[in-house]
């Protein structure tokens, strides 16, 4: 008897969920015990769409030819001491945030998406999830390799995952990520697959890795390239889950614009991480925060991606306006909280030099000159106690109850303020440092209320390497439980600074 | 006019050989990539929020298991994958298998085979994907709960492997003639009604339902394992060979080894859950108790297989078969020093 002709979306079928069967000695809910409690309904798994169509020996194949080209040019990278041909040592710093706050995500997503592919009921979605999860592992990897090498000749690199734990800065990337893993795993997808991998990962990686190839970094200018066949599979998974959601029932929809409105505002501050760093941290800028903001979030996912989704009954999320009232302010205001606070942070801040200013001056016309100049020019002449001839915030800020950022934002509304709102629950103050971060407070006060905020706990007692022996120790006890060494202060009194100066004395000469 | 460049490279003294944490662990030596890429990448402490999903844990957790160690990390992958070795050394595998696929289509083996024999390989054999594809979420679940990266890598890479198996073993089936109508469906109705597989199947069913991720490596890396491989790859494949079919042989060599690739790391992990200072007696109390129970219940299982040894032309000796099977559990269980009754 001559075989079927099969498609090939009928071929995958039979690879994937034609494995699946329904269990007769158990029951189902017994298996996947986690999938209902979130109050998604799911009529017909199989209306499932693969969004792309992968074997594991293709996978195989496919990951092991990218990665056997990755570490080939890692290794001429390390055997070239190619880290004396960056544009300036002054843009490891932007790494340093990325090895620190970003590669433990990428280990935190390999994980929860193993949790999906365990706990997803849908075949078809648990295998785009598995590969999902392989890929994270990959990207964590790939990065602590990389970074293994800038770790041997600077600081700030040495102690990425005990610093992810611990130090003030990291918890907003750390408590964005445990929001994503204590969820469902509905609202897990949601979160990372479509608000974080759809709807921001061009805004985070783009700049990183154009940053990375401006400024001479080829290890990560290649993972970047690398890693952008697995983030469009990634993206596709993103659309493909939110969507499949909103078609399987009505009672989806309302559920799944609360965890858009929250996730979009939660994943928005994050990045602002991002938006300090290509502002202020890149030697050689690629674009501004408000230019990349505009082309990824206002032209393709505001007037892309949200004028697709509407026909589902979706909206764009929620304070998406203030966002985009925020774009000319956020960089300055984050970069400032980072400079301020330098002292007690594994990587270096500066003073931008005049050619940056007047950069930052013509990217930000509305608000450079008028609202952050003065910051500098009065940042020279302050002096304080600490290494470095310039100011530094001494003392603890209060941070957002939510995203974790010092308070520090400015009002677009009326820019000479900070916005400041705070919610009383059960007889306790919480403060928020914008109306997003306060109504994602409002829709979980239960879950936010256990957020482990860093500057709170230095207060009660928990992060002392010993008891300090006056308040003059008190930093320092924390500095060393942070494992904070010579990773700190402005760059110009670094080591970093000292010993680019003395490698680049007379590095090649040249004989005709 | 010739130019002639000369580049004085300057030597640098790096400043650090390795990461923190590792110099702590290892001493003042470089690292190599496996342990950079596995040892303390999992996060510890200070997590934000509990699981909304359970209560009375953190997001990575002891506790998810009675199984522990003093340090996680005393455990490490004596096969040193991380993700790059892991897929270049499957990429490497599967050459093989692609190439024995050439080779079968150039010679047409498969139209070649025997049909009567067929349709007992089409019940015995097919409807294993269901058993591998369970396998996959077992070990996924594995690596979302276990804890420290050195352990949930292996068990990532290990359901990797088993959804890997399930779909080679689907990829066999698509090459197959179809004398009975749909293969794949025939083989699911033989996984759920044929009385070979019941016992296996409410095995693993149950199994399914276990939040231990001990337990779950137990009954599946040291039970299900090490019964239903040697039983299908080993037994199974030398009396098909004594029907005259030589076909699969080189498919059943390929699970085998995958089978042993993943004993490595099991039996590593198990000698160390064993001998560790702590928890050793109660890891030994626990996986002695367990695997008492899934053993026998696996052993009972694979009788039914005994229907299996009819084959068409020469009749297998199934009880002979079950003692092979039982001796390589013994020996495996007796590596490990444990006290197990099958």
């Amino acid at each position: 008897m001559a075989k079927k002709k099969l498609t090939l979306a009928q071929k995958y079928h039979i690879y994937t969920r034609g494995l699946d069967w329904e269990p007769t000695y158990v029951s189902k809910k017994d298996i996947y015990p986690y999938a209902e409690y979130e109050g998604i309904k799911i009529k017909d798994w199989n209306k499932w769409e693969d969004p792309f169509r992968m074997t594991v020996e293709a996978y195989w194949k496919y990951q092991a030819e990218k990665d056997r080209r990755f570490y080939a040019i890692l290794d001429g990278f390390i055997q070239n001491q190619g880290h004396l041909t960056l544009s300036d040592a002054r843009y490891l710093n932007s790494i340093k945030l990325f090895i620190q706050g970003v590669t433990p995500l990428e280990y935190m997503a390999h994980r929860g998406f193993a949790f999906v592919a365990r706990h997803l009921p849908g075949p078809g979605p648990r295998t785009a999830a598995f590969f999902q999860s392989m890929d994270e592992l990959r990207h964590t990897q790939i990065e602590v390799h990389a970074g293994s090498n800038f770790n041997k000749y600077y600081d700030g690199f040495h102690s990425m995952t005990l610093m992810h734990d611990r130090v003030w800065y990291l918890s907003v990337p750390k408590s964005y990520f445990d929001d994503a893993v204590t969820a469902g795993p509905f609202e897990y997808v949601t979160a990372i697959s479509f608000s974080f991998e759809y709807a921001l990962t061009n805004l985070l990686f783009v700049p990183f890795m154009s940053g990375a190839a401006y400024n001479g970094d080829t290890p990560t200018m290649t993972f970047g390239f690398s890693a952008q066949s697995d983030e469009s599979r990634h993206m596709t998974l993103g659309l493909q889950v939110v969507k499949f959601l909103l078609e399987q029932h009505e009672d989806n929809v309302p559920i799944i614009q609360r965890w858009i409105d929250k996730w979009w505002w939660r994943g928005y501050r994050l990045t602002s991480l991002v938006g300090a760093m290509m502002d202020y941290m890149l030697p050689k800028r690629v674009m501004s925060w408000k230019e990349s903001f505009e082309l990824y979030i206002e032209d393709q996912i505001l007037e892309g991606l949200f004028r697709d989704l509407e026909r589902y009954g979706i909206r764009p999320p929620l304070h998406m306006e203030q966002s985009i009232k925020e774009k000319e302010f956020l960089s300055h205001d984050v970069y400032w909280i980072l400079f301020s606070f330098t002292f007690a942070a594994a990587f270096h801040s500066w003073i931008p030099k005049e050619e940056e200013m007047e950069w930052l001056a013509e990217k930000y016309p509305r608000t450079f000159n008028q609202y952050y100049r003065w910051r500098y020019e009065k940042a020279k002449q302050a002096k304080t106690p600490l290494p470095g001839d310039r100011f530094y915030y001494i003392g603890l800020p209060q941070l957002c109850q939510v995203c974790q950022i010092p308070m520090g934002f400015t009002d677009p509304d009326d820019p000479n303020n900070f916005v400041q709102r705070y919610v009383e629950y059960e007889g306790e103050i919480y403060h928020f440092c914008s109306d997003g971060c306060k109504w994602i407070f409002e829709q979980e006060p239960e879950k936010y209320v256990q957020a482990w905020l860093p500057v709170h706990e230095i207060y009660k007692g928990n992060c002392f390497a010993e008891p300090p022996k006056g308040p003059d120790d008190v930093v320092p006890q924390v500095l060393k439980w942070y494992n904070i060494q010579t990773d700190n202060f402005d760059y110009f009194v670094s080591e970093d600074y000292k010993n680019w100066k003395e490698w680049h004395k007379d590095m090649a000469t040249v004989v005709v | 006019m010739s130019v002639q460049y000369e580049i004085k490279q300057k030597v640098i003294e790096p400043k650090r050989l390795a990461f923190d944490y590792l110099l702590k662990r290892y001493g003042n030596r470089p690292a190599s990539r496996y342990e950079e890429a596995t040892v303390d990448i999992q996060q510890r402490e200070n997590f934000h929020y509990r699981p909304t999903w359970r209560e009375g844990v953190e997001i990575f957790d002891v506790n998810y298991s009675e199984l522990k160690l003093t340090d996680y990390y005393s455990f490490l992958d004596p096969r040193q994958y991380y993700y790059y070795t892991y897929n270049a050394t499957r990429a490497k595998n599967y050459e093989a298998v692609d190439k024995y696929f050439e080779f079968c289509e150039e010679r047409g083996l498969f139209e070649k085979v025997n049909e009567d024999w067929l349709k007992v390989f089409n019940r015995y054999f097919i409807p294993l994907r269901h058993l591998e594809y369970a396998g996959w979420i077992l070990l996924v679940g594995v690596a979302r709960f276990g804890y420290g990266t050195s352990i949930t890598q292996c068990a990532e890479f290990n359901a990797c492997d088993k959804y890997g198996n399930a779909q080679l073993i689907t990829r066999i089936a698509f090459e197959l003639p179809e004398p009975d109508g749909d293969i794949f469906e025939n083989a699911k109705k033989t996984w759920l009604e044929d009385k070979i597989f019941q016992p296996l199947r409410e095995y693993v069913e149950k199994l399914l339902t276990i939040q231990d991720w001990g337990e779950v490596l137990i009954g599946q890396n040291l039970a299900i394992d090490v019964f239903v491989n040697p039983l299908v790859h080993i037994e199974l494949d030398n009396l098909a060979v004594e029907n005259g079919v030589t076909t699969f042989s080189f498919f059943s060599k390929y699970f085998y080894d995958m089978y042993k690739d993943n004993m490595r790391w099991t039996e590593k992990l198990f000698e160390v859950l064993l001998s560790d200072p702590n928890y050793g007696e109660n890891n030994r109390k626990f996986i002695e108790s367990k695997l008492n129970y899934y053993a026998g219940q696996i052993s009972k299982a694979i009788d039914e297989f005994a229907d299996v040894f009819k084959m068409p032309k020469k009749k297998g000796d199934f009880k002979k078969a079950k003692e092979n099977v039982l001796n390589h559990a013994r020996e495996v269980y007796g590596k490990l020093g444990l006290n197990i009754k099958i």
